[in-house]
C-alpha cells in the first residue's frame, strides 16, 4: 500500500489539479465581485467541447484553445446577464447553464461528427514542456521538469491572480462590489461593469480549464468530460477562503486525491465505484467542515439594485 | 492610440502568418481531380499486370532450385550470392517528408497568438476604460467587444465623447 504513494503520485495530483485550479480561480473573481457562479462545470464543458472541435476543424490545438477560452467566456456572460440585469437567483441561473451544458455539446456532436458521445481525435495537443534544469535534477524531474504548457501556465496565473486581486485598483474595486456595493457605488464605482468583469474572467478561467481537459490532458471531447471539476472547484474555493495560494492547495488537495483513486483502482480489494466516490466524499466533508468558516464575501449573490 | 494602432496591426500580422502557415497545401497532398484520372492506363499498366497463373511452369521453377541443390549442397551455398541477388521488395519511393521543425514553430506562432489575444482582451478594456465606447456602451455589450477586441479597437474611432 505504502508503494502507491510516490513521487509520481503527486506528479499525477498536479496534472489533475490544474483543470480544478483554473476553474477555481475563475470562480473566485466572480464570488469576490459578488455573484455566485455554480455554472463552473457547465463552462468547462462548453469549453471543453469548443477547444476539441476547432481544434481538430483547424488542426491547430492554439486556436482551439482560443476558441474555448471565447466560449466560456460568452457563456459565462450569458448568466451574468440573467444574474445582474435581470437579477435571476444566481444559483437557479448557474443550474441552467449546467442543464445547458449535458444536452448542447452533444447536440452539436451529433449534428456535427453523427455521434453524440465523443468528438474526433485531435492529431497534435498542447505539447509538453520539459524545463532545462529541472529535468535534469532527481525526482524534481519527475514533479516539476515535464508538464503540459497549460500546467505552467496555471500555475503563473496563481500568483498573478493574487496580484490583480489585492494589489491593483481594479482588484479593489472587484472586491468592495463584492463586500459593499451600496459603498462602492457611492465611491463611483462601477457597480454592475466591475460584476460583469468579475463573470467575464471566471468564463476566461474555466474555459480554459474545460480546455486544458480535452485539448491538453487529452486529445478530444467525450461526455461528462468535467465529471463534476466545477464543483470540486468551487468547494476547493471555499475551503481556500476565496485566497488563490489557500486555493491552490486545496485543488492539489483535490487532485492527488483523484490520482489516488486511479491508482487504487484494482490495488485494493474494494469495488471500483466506491474508490472512484473518494475525491467526491472529500468534497462533501470539506464542504461540511469549512463552510461555515469561510468568510464568503458580505454581498455574494444579492443582486444589487441602484439606488436613483 | 499609437499603441492600440500597434497591437491592432502585429496581431493581424500574427493571425495572417499562422493562417498561411496552416493554409499552404503540401504538393505531395493536392488531391487529382477524379475527371483528369485515366483509368484505362492504371489497368493496362505493365509494371502492374501481375502474370496469369495459368501460364506458369510450376515444375521448371522446383526444378531448378532442387537441381541448384543438388550441386551445391548446403555446404557449399554461396551465401554472398544470396545477398547479391535483386531484392524481391521494389525499392520504396519517396515518402512525404515530416517537417517536425514546422510543427514546433506552429507551436511557438500558435501559443503566441494564443497569450497575445488572452492579454489583448486584458489591455483593451484598460485602454479603452476612459474613452467613449465604454463609457456610451452598456456593460452588457461592451463585455462582447473586450471579448472580440480587435472589433472594439476597430469601433473605439468611431465613438466620441
Amino acid at each position: 500500500m505504502l508503494e502507491l504513494f510516490d513521487i509520481e503520485l503527486f506528479a499525477s495530483g498536479i496534472r489533475l489539479a490544474t483543470p480544478l485550479i483554473l476553474a477555481a480561480l475563475g470562480g473566485m473573481f466572480s464570488e469576490r465581485a459578488g455573484v455566485v457562479n455554480i455554472a463552473l462545470d457547465g463552462i468547462m464543458i462548453f469549453g471543453a467541447f469548443a477547444g476539441a472541435v476547432i481544434a481538430y476543424e483547424t488542426g491547430n490545438p492554439w486556436v482551439g484553445l482560443l476558441g474555448a477560452v471565447i466560449v466560456g467566456a460568452l457563456i459565462a456572460h450569458i448568466h451574468g446577464v440573467a444574474s445582474i440585469r435581470y437579477r435571476a437567483d444566481q444559483v437557479v441561473s448557474g443550474t441552467a447553464i449546467n442543464l445547458l451544458a449535458i444536452g448542447v455539446p452533444a447536440m452539436l456532436a451529433n449534428g456535427f461528427y453523427d455521434t453524440t458521445s465523443s468528438t474526433p481525435n485531435i492529431e497534435i495537443t498542447i505539447p509538453k514542456i520539459t524545463l532545462p534544469l529541472i529535468s535534469h535534477i532527481p525526482y524534481l524531474d519527475i514533479l516539476l521538469g515535464k508538464y503540459s504548457f497549460m500546467v505552467y501556465f496555471t500555475f503563473l496565473l496563481v500568483p498573478l491572480s493574487w496580484f490583480i486581486l489585492f494589489r491593483t485598483s481594479f482588484g479593489l474595486r472587484l472586491r468592495s462590489v463584492g463586500e459593499n456595493p451600496e459603498a462602492a457605488d457611492t465611491a463611483g464605482v462601477n457597480v454592475y461593469l466591475m460584476r460583469y468583469y468579475g463573470v467575464w474572467i471566471s468564463g476566461i478561467m474555466a474555459g480554459l480549464g474545460g480546455a486544458f481537459l480535452s485539448i491538453a490532458h487529452g486529445s478530444s471531447y467525450v461526455r461528462s468530460i468535467s465529471a463534476g471539476r466545477g464543483f470540486i472547484a468551487l468547494a476547493a474555493l471555499i475551503f481556500g477562503r476565496y485566497n488563490p495560494f489557500l486555493t491552490l492547495l486545496g485543488c492539489l488537495m483535490f487532485g492527488i486525491a483523484d490520482a489516488f483513486q486511479i491508482r487504487v483502482q484494482g490495488v485494493i480489494e474494494i469495488p471500483t465505484q466506491f474508490v472512484q466516490m473518494f475525491p467526491y466524499i472529500l468534497t462533501m466533508i470539506i464542504l461540511a467542515g469549512f463552510i461555515g468558516k469561510s468568510q464568503v464575501p458580505a454581498a455574494d449573490g444579492v443582486p444589487y439594485v441602484q439606488s436613483k | 492610440m499609437k499603441a492600440i494602432r500597434f497591437f491592432t496591426l502585429l496581431f493581424l500580422l500574427i493571425l495572417f502568418g499562422v493562417h498561411s502557415s496552416f493554409g499552404q497545401e503540401k504538393p505531395a497532398e493536392k488531391a487529382q481531380p477524379l475527371s483528369g484520372v485515366n483509368w484505362d492506363d492504371e489497368v493496362s499498366n505493365p509494371v502492374e499486370k501481375t502474370e496469369s497463373l495459368s501460364g506458369v511452369d510450376w515444375d521448371e521453377e522446383e526444378e531448378s532450385e532442387t537441381d541448384k541443390l543438388q550441386k551445391t549442397g548446403p555446404g557449399e551455398t554461396n551465401w554472398d550470392d544470396e545477398e547479391s541477388e535483386e531484392s524481391e521488395f521494389p525499392e520504396e519511393t519517396e515518402l512525404p517528408q515530416n517537417v517536425p521543425a514546422k510543427t514546433l514553430f506552429s507551436h511557438w506562432q500558435g501559443g503566441l497568438l494564443f497569450l497575445f489575444y488572452l492579454s489583448g482582451c486584458f489591455v483593451t478594456a484598460y485602454f479603452t476604460r476612459n474613452r467613449a465606447i465604454s463609457l456610451k456602451t452598456p456593460p452588457e455589450l461592451l463585455i462582447i467587444l473586450h471579448t472580440f477586441w480587435p472589433l472594439e479597437l476597430l469601433l473605439t474611432p468611431f465613438f466620441k465623447k
